[in-house]
C-alpha cells in the first residue's frame, strides 16, 4: 500500500514541475484542474494532497510562491518554478525516461531474448 | 544540499507554526470555492455542488495534518507531547517521583564523585601544551616499585646536556618556610631547573616563566613562579604581584610570574606553591649541586616531534653509557638501565594510597546505582502491570506499539536525568568529603566540569533506558498479543504476559537481595574492623597531647643556637598555663617519615637498620609511653654529657635476649661515633602502623644530636586545645618572629588521620549497605503486594470457603519466600568472592567471619520476612465479598 502511495507521489512532483514549466505560474487549484486533465484519475479524487507536496517543493526550493489575484479577483497563492527547479525537472525527466525504458525492456522481454 | 535546506525550512516553519496555517486554509478555502463554482456552471445544485466538491478535495484535517507534518518537525511535535505524558504520569505519582529521583541522585552522585576524582587524579591528561609529549624518565626498579627514580644533580646536569630528547628538566618537592608581608606559611616548593616550563608545556597567567637564565648561577637569581592558588590565598590576586618579594626560608624571592590557574605541578594530587630556579637550591634548603651520591631529582623530559617512546628509550641508554665514560664522577651507577613512560597525565603519588579504597567505592558505587535501578525498575513494571487494560486499549485505538515504548521511554530517561541533574548538584559535595577524609595529603579541585558533567548525564541515559527497557521486555507478551486481536488483553489479562512479568520481577528481587546481601556483609566486616583497629592500643596516651611543628632550619642558625631555641621555647611553653609537660621529637607517632640509622647488633656484630627518635627531655612522661626501667631523658643530656640512649622493650629483646638491657652499651650510625650507654627502657609504642607489632627504637637525646631539621613539639595540655594552641602561637611568635608553625594538631588528631581510611571506608559501605537494605526490602515488598493483589479474586474466594489469614499469609507469601531465599543464597556466595576482594582492607577479622554472615543474613531474612507479611497480611483484611466481585 505504502509504496504505492510514494511511486504516486513521485510522479505527482513529476507532472507538478512539469505543468509548472509548460503553463507558468498557476494557483493550487489551477494545477490540480491541469494535472486531473492529462493525467485521469490520478488526481480525480483527494486533490488536497497537492498542498503538502507543493509545501515540500516549496522547501526544497524547486517551486517558489506569492500572493495574487485569480481569475475571479480572489487572493490566490501562485506557484512558480525556479531555476533550481528546472533542473530538478530535467535530471528527474531523465531519470524517469531511463527508468522508464528500463522497464519497457522488461516488459517486453520474451524467453527467447534471455537465452 | 536539498535536504538540509529543506531541514532549515523545516526548523524556521516549526518556529512559525501560526502564520503558515492561515496560509493553508486560505488556499484551501479558494480552492473550494473555484470547485464549487466550476459545478455550479455545471448545473448542480449549490448544496450538491459544495458535497461534491468536497468529495474531490478529499479530507481537510488529513491534509492539514499532512501539510503541518511537511512544514514542522514531527518528531519535535511527538517528543514535547512525549514529554508532556511523561511529566503528568510522573506527577501523578509524586513519592514514587520524588523517591526515584532521590535514589537515582545519591547512586548518579557518588558514582559522579567517584569518577571525578579518579578522573583528576588518573585519566586526564596534564593542562600543558603538548601533554603527550611528556615523559618521565624512570629506571627498571622504580617502574616496579612504582615510584619515582632519583637522580642526583651533577648527573642531571649531564644528561640535559645531551640531546637525547627535545629537553630533560628536573625537578624535587621541597618544603619551604615562606613569608610574605602579611603572615609566614609553611609552603609546598618544587626546586625545578631552568627549562622546567619549556619541558613541561606549562604557561603563566601573569608575568614570565622560569628561564634557564634564573638556573645559570648559583645563588644569583632569587626568583620564583607562584601558583595560582598561592596568589589568591595570599595576595587576594593582587594584580600588581609582578616584582613583589617573598621571603623564603631566609632569603627574599623576587616574584616574577604566576602560573595558568589550571597548572599545578605535574604532581596531581599535591600542587605546587612556588616555583624556585634549581640554582638557589641552598637558599630553599637543598645542598647538593656538587654531590653525585645523593639522588634527589625526578627527571621529566619531551620527546622530539615524531619520536617514538621505543626510539627515545634506544637514544636514552646510548647516552648514558657514552656519560659514563666521559663524566664518571656524575655517572656513578653506569649499569642502572633507564625508562621511559608516558608522562602525559602526570604522576598521582597520591593515588598510591588512596587508589584501593576509591576503587572499592567505585565499585560499591556501581553496584548500588544497579541495586536502584532494579527497584525502580521493578516498580516501574508493577505499575505497568496496572496499566495492561490502558495500554490494551491504546493498541485497539491504534498506537503504534513503538510510540508507546518511546512513551515509556521518555517517561524513564525523564526521572533519570532529573536524578542525573541533582546527582550532579551532589557530587562536588561528595568529592569534596572524599577528598577531606583523605587528610592533608590530597589536594584536588572539586568542582564540577564538563567531564564529569558528562559522565554524569551518560550514566543517567544508560540508567533510563536500562530501567525504561525492563518494563517493555517484560510486558512484550501483551503487545505480541495485538496480531490475535487486542480484545482479550482488554477484557482479561492474557496469562502469558502476567507469568513473564511476574519471573523478572522476581528475578530482579532475588539479585536485590543477593547484592544487598554482599553489600551488608562488607559493610559489617569493615566497621568491626575499624572497631579493632580503634581499639588496639597503640602505647602512647590518645589524648591531651598537642603536637606542633615548627622548622628552625631555615632560619639559618647554626647548631648551638637552633639547640638554644628550642631549649627557650621548651622553657616558654613549661611555663605557660595549662602546660603540664612539654618535649620535642623528630618522629611523631603515625605520621608519615621515620628516621633509620644502622646499629650494631650485639648478638650477629651485624650492622642493622633500626628507627631512631631524637627526642628532647621529659619526652616520655609527656606522650605517655611508660617508663619500664631506668630514667628519662632530662635537660643536663647533651653534647657534654655522656652519650646515652633510651630503647624500648623489643629492642631489648632483639639485643640482649634475657639480659638486663640497662647498663648495656650501644654503637648507633657509622663507625665514628661513640658507643652510647643504655639508661631507660620504654614500653612499645607503634610509630608507623597500628595492624603491626612495634618496631624496635632507640630513643636519643634531641640534644646529643646536631640536627637542624624540622621538629615537633609535644605538649601535654589541661583545657581546651584551642586556648592552648593559640598560647603556644603567641609563645612562638614572640620567641622567634616569621617562623612559621604548622601541623598543629593533637595526638587524637593523628590517630584519627591515621584511621581516616578504614573510617571513610567502613563509613560509606555502611550507608550503601542501608540503602541496599531498603532497596531490597521494597523489592520484596513488591513482589507480594502485587501477588495479593493479583489473586484477590482467590483470596476472597478462599476465605469464603474459611481460610483462615494465617493460611492466606502462607499461601501469598510463598512466592516472596521462594525469591528471598534464592537471593540470600546467591548472596552469600557472593559475599564470599566479594569479601576476598576486601581482605587487604581488614584487620582483626577474616574476610569469611562466620559470625557476620550469619548475623547480615538473619537482619535481611528478618527485613525480607517483615516486608511480606506485611502486605500479605493486608490482603486477607479485605471483605471476602468485595474482593470476589473486584475485577
Amino acid at each position: 500500500m505504502k509504496d504505492k502511495r510514494d511511486v504516486q507521489q513521485g510522479t505527482l512532483a513529476l507532472m507538478v514541475l512539469k505543468t509548472l514549466d509548460v503553463l507558468g505560474p498557476l494557483h493550487g487549484y489551477g494545477l490540480a484542474r491541469r494535472i486531473e486533465q492529462i493525467s485521469g484519475n490520478l488526481l480525480a479524487v483527494n486533490q488536497g494532497t497537492l498542498y503538502p507536496l507543493l509545501l515540500k517543493l516549496e522547501q526544497e526550493g524547486a517551486i517558489e510562491s506569492e500572493w495574487g489575484t485569480s481569475e475571479n479577483n480572489r487572493r490566490a497563492r501562485f506557484y512558480r518554478l525556479t531555476r533550481g527547479g528546472r533542473k530538478q525537472l530535467q535530471s528527474e525527466t531523465r531519470d524517469w525516461e531511463e527508468t522508464a525504458a528500463l522497464v519497457g525492456r522488461f516488459v517486453a522481454v520474451t524467453p527467447e531474448d534471455l537465452q | 544540499m536539498r535536504p538540509v535546506r529543506r531541514l532549515l525550512r523545516r526548523i524556521t516553519g516549526h518556529l512559525s507554526q501560526g502564520r503558515s496555517e492561515n496560509r493553508l486554509r486560505e488556499e484551501m478555502e479558494h480552492h473550494l470555492a473555484l470547485q464549487i463554482d466550476e459545478f455550479t456552471r455545471a448545473g448542480l445544485p449549490p448544496r450538491e455542488a459544495r458535497r461534491q466538491a468536497l468529495i474531490k478535495f478529499g479530507g481537510v484535517s488529513t491534509v492539514a495534518a499532512d501539510w503541518r507534518d511537511e512544514q514542522r518537525l514531527p518528531i519535535v511535535d511527538r517528543l514535547t507531547q512525549d514529554v508532556r505524558y511523561a511529566v503528568r504520569q510522573l506527577r501523578r505519582a509524586p513519592t514514587f517521583t520524588a523517591t526515584a529521583t532521590i535514589a537515582l541522585a545519591v547512586g548518579i552522585g557518588a558514582n559522579a564523585a567517584i569518577f571525578s576524582l579518579i578522573d583528576r587524579m588518573f585519566l586526564r591528561p596534564l593542562p600543558v601544551s603538548q601533554p603527550e609529549r611528556l615523559v618521565v624518565i624512570g629506571d627498571q626498579r622504580s617502574q616496579a616499585q612504582q615510584r619515582p627514580a632519583m637522580f642526583s644533580y651533577p648527573f642531571s646536569v649531564a644528561l640535559r646536556r645531551t640531546d637525547v630528547l627535545a629537553g630533560i628538566a628536573s625537578r624535587s618537592a621541597v618544603a619551604i618556610n615562606v613569608a610574605s608581608e602579611r603572615r609566614t606559611a609553611r609552603a609546598r616548593g618544587e626546586l625545578v631547573s631552568g627549562d622546567y616550563f619549556r619541558v613541561v608545556g606549562a604557561a603563566t597567567s601573569v608575568g614570565r616563566t622560569l628561564t634557564p637564565d634564573d638556573d645559570s648561577m648559583p645563588g644569583a637569581h632569587p626568583v620564583v613562579v607562584i601558583s595560582d592558588r598561592f596568589w589568591r590565598d595570599t595576595f587576594d590576586a593582587d594584580p600588581a604581584i609582578l616584582g613583589r618579594a617573598v621571603r623564603i626560608n631566609k632569603t627574599s624571592f623576587t616574584i616574577v610570574g604566576v602560573a595558568a590557574p589550571a597548572f599545578t605541578g605535574i604532581d596531581v594530587g599535591l600542587p605546587t606553591d612556588i616555583w624556585i630556579p634549581m640554582a638557589m637550591q641552598r637558599e630553599a634548603g637543598r645542598d647538593f649541586l656538587t654531590d653525585a651520591r645523593s639522588t634527589w631529582l625526578e627527571l621529566i623530559g619531551q620527546l622530539k616531534p615524531q619520536q617514538t617512546l621505543d626510539a627515545a628509550t634506544a637514544a636514552l641508554s646510548t647516552a648514558v653509557e657514552q656519560l659514563a665514560v666521559a663524566e664518571p664522577t656524575a655517572v656513578r651507577d653506569p649499569r642502572r638501565r633507564l625508562t621511559l613512560h608516558s608522562g602525559s597525565r602526570g604522576k598521582a603519588t597520591a593515588w598510591q594510597t588512596v587508589g584501593p579504597s576509591l576503587t572499592l567505592l567505585m565499585a560499591l558505587a556501581g553496584v548500588t546505582l544497579l541495586l536502584e535501578c532494579f527497584t525502580i525498575a521493578s516498580l516501574l513494571i508493577v505499575r505497568s502491570l496496572a496499566r495492561e487494560k490502558e495500554t490494551a486499549v491504546k493498541l485497539a485505538l491504534g498506537a503504534r506499539r513503538s510510540h508507546l515504548i518511546s512513551q515509556c521511554l521518555t517517561e524513564t530517561l525523564l526521572l533519570s536525568l532529573l536524578g542525573g541533574a541533582a546527582g550532579v548538584v551532589v557530587a562536588p559535595w561528595v568529592t569534596g568529603l572524599l577528598v577531606s577524609s583523605q587528610g592533608a595529603e590530597l589536594i584536588l579541585d572539586t568542582q564540577v566540569d564538563w567531564r564529569v558533567f558528562g559522565f554524569a548525564m551518560v550514566v543517567s541515559l544508560v540508567t533510563g533506558l536500562v530501567v525504561g527497557l525492563a518494563p517493555i521486555v517484560a510486558s512484550s507478551g501483551t503487545h505480541s498479543g495485538r496480531r490475535a486481536g487486542a480484545a482479550p488483553a482488554i477484557g482479561t489479562r492474557t496469562v502469558s504476559s502476567s507469568r513473564r512479568h511476574m519471573v523478572l520481577r522476581d528475578v530482579i528481587v532475588a539479585c536485590q537481595v543477593g547484592a544487598s546481601l554482599a553489600t551488608l556483609i562488607v559493610a559489617a566486616l569493615l566497621v568491626q574492623s575499624l572497631r579493632a583497629l580503634n581499639a588496639i592500643d597503640p602505647g602512647f596516651a590518645r589524648e591531651q597531647v598537642l603536637l606542633v611543628a615548627m622548622d628552625p632550619g631555615p632560619l639559618g642558625y647554626d647548631a648551638a643556637r637552633i639547640e638554644a631555641f628550642w631549649r627557650a621555647a621548651l622553657d616558654r611553653i613549661a611555663q605557660t598555663p595549662g602546660v603540664r609537660f612539654a618535649s620535642l621529637a623528630n618522629t611523631v607517632p603515625l605520621a608519615s617519615g621515620r628516621q633509620r640509622q644502622p646499629a650494631i647488633s650485639p648478638l650477629s656484630g651485624n650492622s642493622i637498620e633500626i628507627d631512631t627518635n631524637p627526642v628532647g627531655p621529659g619526652y616520655f612522661r609527656t606522650l605517655g609511653i611508660p617508663l619500664v626501667r631506668g630514667r628519662d631523658f632530662s635537660g643536663t643530656d647533651g653534647k657534654d654529657s655522656l652519650p646515652v640512649v633510651i630503647v624500648n622493650e623489643r629492642l631489648a629483646q632483639v639485643f640482649w635476649p634475657g639480659q638486663d638491657p640497662l647498663g648495656q652499651s650501644l654503637r648507633l650510625g657509622s663507625g665514628r661515633n661513640p658507643p652510647a650507654e643504655v639508661v631507660g627502657v620504654v614500653r612499645d609504642a607503634k610509630y608507623r602502623d597500628l595492624r603491626q607489632d612495634a618496631d624496635a627504637m632507640i630513643y636519643v637525646p634531641l640534644f646529643q644530636t646536631t640536627s637542624t631539621t624540622a621538629k615537633t613539639l609535644h605538649v601535654r595540655i589541661e583545657g581546651r586545645f584551642e586556648d592552648l594552641a593559640a598560647a603556644i602561637r603567641r609563645e612562638m611568635q614572640s620567641l622567634e618572629p616569621g617562623l612559621p608553625l604548622f601541623g598543629i594538631r593533637t595526638i587524637q588528631d593523628q590517630h584519627k588521620t591515621f584511621l581516616a581510611q578504614p573510617r571513610q571506608a567502613a563509613a560509606i559501605t555502611s550507608a550503601f549497605g542501608v540503602v541496599a537494605l531498603l532497596l531490597a526490602v521494597i523489592g520484596v515488598y513488591g513482589v507480594t503486594a502485587v501477588a495479593a493483589s493479583r489473586r484477590i479474586h482467590d483470596i476472597g474466594i478462599r476465605m469464603a470457603l474459611g481460610a483462615t489469614p494465617a493460611h492466606i499469609v502462607r499461601w501469598i507469601g510463598r512466592r516472596g519466600l521462594v525469591v528471598v531465599g534464592i537471593g540470600l543464597t546467591a548472596g552469600v556466595f557472593g559475599s564470599v568472592s566479594l569479601t576476598r576482594l576486601t581482605g587487604s582492607l581488614l584487620f582483626g577479622i577474616a574476610p569469611h567471619d562466620v559470625r557476620t554472615f550469619v548475623v547480615a543474613t538473619a537482619v535481611l531474612a528478618v527485613a525480607s520476612l517483615a516486608a511480606i507479611y506485611v502486605p500479605a497480611r493486608t490482603a486477607t483484611s479485605l471483605d471476602a465479598a468485595r474482593a470476589m466481585r473486584c475485577d
